[in-house]
């Protein structure tokens, strides 16, 4: 009798788990759910709503198994669906003052001639707000990005997702995973610029 | 593996400032060929601002990072989920496209 331990990590048989085999499936969960909980809670930031998303988004791939077609991994599917979910509720979650397209586009840097025109210095970690304010800071600012934005700095920065891997998640090219998450850490960068220049 | 002399000689013109800024997420993936990682590295060492601006952008990075922290999941989450799954499953389908003849 393996030890529960050792149940996770075995690899999951796919083609048991494909036919609906419910212990296959049970393993599943077992295996993903604290990752993907963390990864929706990210995105939703609420725990309650966070739960219910990723209660949803197992019940829905169960009953869509029939429709994951073998090109990606069957994990980057289940996020896929996941982050989807989790997207819709964080837009019915939105706050009121969550930036816009052309907010974004005001909060990265101006060129003239190829080159900056403003002057920056590194940051001085001792001139910062108290931490904890500071995090507070930080996370205002996550919160204020509009969730195509926010879902990139989630799955490459947070969840360290490799380029490819959070193209394949989002349904994007990796080209535009790059530019999105260039755009949302330089809005970031100006958005806590005035707390720690 | 060494590029052409003629590809090299194609590659040397130094990089702006907006090319270094535009390379900056390939450069943290370390994803740029070694020739521009290369004339990246040219640029910041003699230009201040890019300097500056790069520091600024990895701290933001990092404190993206330390301000996300998230406790551990609760132990019980994957428990509830099954339950959930086990409660819907076992339901009458709401439509034949659901219905799990297991
Ligand atoms: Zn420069």
């Amino acid at each position: 009798m393996p030890s529960a331990d050792a149940a996770s990590n075995d690899p999951i048989d796919l083609e048991a788990l494909l036919s609906g085999d419910r212990q296959a499936f049970a393993l599943l969960v077992r295996r993903e759910s604290p990752r993907l909980f963390q990864v929706i809670l990210r995105i939703v930031r609420d725990e309650d709503e966070a739960r219910s998303v990723m209660q949803e988004t197992f019940l829905q791939a169960y009953q869509r198994l029939a429709t994951f077609r073998r090109e990606a991994r069957f994990t980057t599917w289940l996020y896929a669906i996941g982050i989807n979910q989790a997207r819709a509720a964080a837009r019915r979650l939105r706050r009121q003052d969550v930036l816009d397209e052309q907010d974004i586009d005001r909060l990265q840097p101006t060129f003239r001639n190829g080159m900056y025109v403003s002057r920056y210095q590194p940051w001085n970690p001792q001139q910062a707000a108290e931490r904890t304010e500071l995090h507070r800071l930080v996370h205002e600012a996550i919160d204020r990005l509009p969730d195509i934005y926010r879902t990139v700095v989630v799955l490459r920065d947070l969840e360290e997702r490799s380029t490819t891997e959070t193209a394949a998640i989002l349904g994007i090219s990796e080209g535009a995973v790059r530019v999105r998450l260039h755009r949302a850490r330089q809005a970031l960068r100006a958005l806590l610029s005035e707390h720690l220049s | 593996m060494k590029a052409p002399a003629f590809l090299r000689r194609l590659f040397r013109p130094p990089l702006s400032c907006e090319d270094v800024n535009r390379f900056i997420v390939a450069y943290l993936d370390d994803a740029l060929p070694d020739r521009l990682r290369a004339r990246f590295e040219a640029h910041l060492a003699h230009c201040a601002n890019c300097s500056a601006y790069l520091a600024q952008y990895r701290h933001t990075i990092a404190l993206v990072r330390e301000a996300e922290q998230l406790p551990p999941p609760p132990a019980e989450l994957a428990d509830l989920t099954l339950a959930f799954l086990q409660r819907h499953l076992d339901a009458p389908p709401p439509d034949a496209d659901a219905a799990d003849p297991s």
